[in-house]
């Protein structure tokens, strides 16, 4: 009885590293495509979010100390026209699957939203384009998508994070 | 013995198709048959974790104790849904982002942990590898069946590409969840019809692909199992 416990737990255990150690040398191989899909992925959305500037007008701001933890990225447009920030955020399910790129001009004003990935499994649609046009107090006042709340909320989060980021990228 | 390799091959494609005989895999069937694309995805994703993990547990099967087999099974089956995830992410991302959340769901699908159960962890690797791909091809089929009648009309268009005469004659419930349970709904009817209702009944697997027969006292005691009434006076009788 106790030996059938032991085997039990060693077989378990060995099946659990045996696994492990085949998803490690997969990850090697996927790892750095999968970075490279999404770094892609994240320079598209980048492309016409803010009126007349493209990729390589943006300067890459690398120390995001200070900034809220669900930005990713933040980047700024050389000639002044406005800055592009980069947020992931979690919802009930996935864990930081909702990444979004979003245009500010230089007053604050959202000039675009593009979806890069959602991974939950309802989708909410376009309901991301309904802050376009508005200002940190005024995107506060859209209500959350009826029937995909959690979704909804997590989004308006990240978007206040991004407003947040925004602030802070114009005040250096 | 050739014929028997054939059964098993294609008993999964409509006699014992997991989806509208068996009745399994519901959850994705229903979520992902909004596109064609997207219902070849998840049927073929699925279909490589089964025939893995089919052959992975038969392999092992003397290994596995009956105390820890589904821990064990899972371990199994969530490294090849893991292994799918990161390879379908790294060379097809359009396919990941498409099948989403439902990718990462293939590891508690009822068809794959149903037949490591009633199929693999009793059979030889090259049946088991045989019954994989005959059970997923099925269900790629079924979810291919759906997923073209509900695009086809209800968005009137084919894998993406519009069908101009059908815009106007198309049903946008069919893309909605009632018209994903209308389709399988119909889809079940005719399979029951072509097949004149001769799915397996739970008997005719006999004991040895009963899932509960580890801790079935009649089981255990080699008494044969014939219907509910008899099982009940049968095990006070053990």
């Amino acid at each position: 009885m106790k030996n059938d416990a032991i085997k039990s737990v060693v077989v378990l255990t060995l099946f659990s590293i045996i696994v492990m150690v085949l998803l490690a040398g997969i990850n090697t191989v996927t790892a750095p495509r999968i970075a490279e899909n999404e770094y892609k992925k994240m320079m598209d959305s980048l492309e016409g979010l803010i009126p007349e500037v493209s990729g390589e007008d943006y300067e890459q701001i690398t120390d995001l100390s200070g900034y809220p933890e669900s930005v990713q990225n933040v980047f700024v447009d050389k000639n002044g026209r406005g800055i592009a920030i980069i947020f992931a955020v979690t919802s009930q399910y996935s864990s930081g699957d909702m990444k979004y790129s979003v245009g500010f001009d230089n007053q604050g004003k959202i000039v675009a939203i593009k979806q890069i990935s959602y991974m939950e499994s309802k989708s909410f649609g376009n309901y991301y384009e309904s802050f376009v046009g508005l200002e940190e107090t005024d995107a506060a006042d859209v209500e959350i998508f009826g029937g995909v709340t959690y979704s909804s909320n997590a989004f308006k989060s990240g978007l206040n994070d991004a407003f947040e980021a925004f602030k802070i990228t114009n005040s250096k | 013995m050739k014929n028997n390799k054939m059964k098993i091959l294609t008993n999964g494609i409509l006699k014992e198709n997991p989806v509208l005989v068996l009745v399994l895999g519901t959850c994705p069937t229903l979520a992902v048959t909004t596109g064609i694309v997207s219902a070849i995805s998840m049927g073929l994703a699925t279909l490589a974790v089964l025939v893995c993990s089919n052959i992975v547990i038969s392999a092992l099967r003397n290994v596995i104790s009956d105390k820890i087999r589904i821990p064990a099974y899972i371990v199994i089956i969530a490294g090849f849904v893991t292994a799918v995830q990161m390879l379908l992410q790294a060379f097809l991302p359009d396919v990941y982002d498409m099948l989403g959340v439902y990718l990462a769901l293939i590891v508690v699908n009822c068809i794959i942990l149903g037949r490591a159960e009633m199929f693999a962890n009793k059979n030889s690797v090259v049946d088991s590898a045989l019954d994989g791909v005959g059970m997923g091809i099925g269900f790629t089929l079924t979810l291919f069946l759906m997923g073209f009648v509900r695009e086809v009309f209800g968005n009137s268009t084919f894998a993406g590409i519009a069908i101009p005469f059908l815009a106007p004659f198309k049903l946008p419930i069919l893309t909605s969840a009632p018209g994903g349970f209308f389709v399988y709904g119909v889809l079940i009817a005719l399979v029951a019809i072509f097949t004149k209702g001769e799915y397996p009944k739970k008997k005719s697997f006999g004991c040895e692909g009963c899932p509960s027969a580890a801790s079935c006292a009649k089981a255990q005691a080699g008494i044969p199992c014939d219907g509910a009434k008899a099982e009940e006076s049968e095990v006070a009788d053990v």
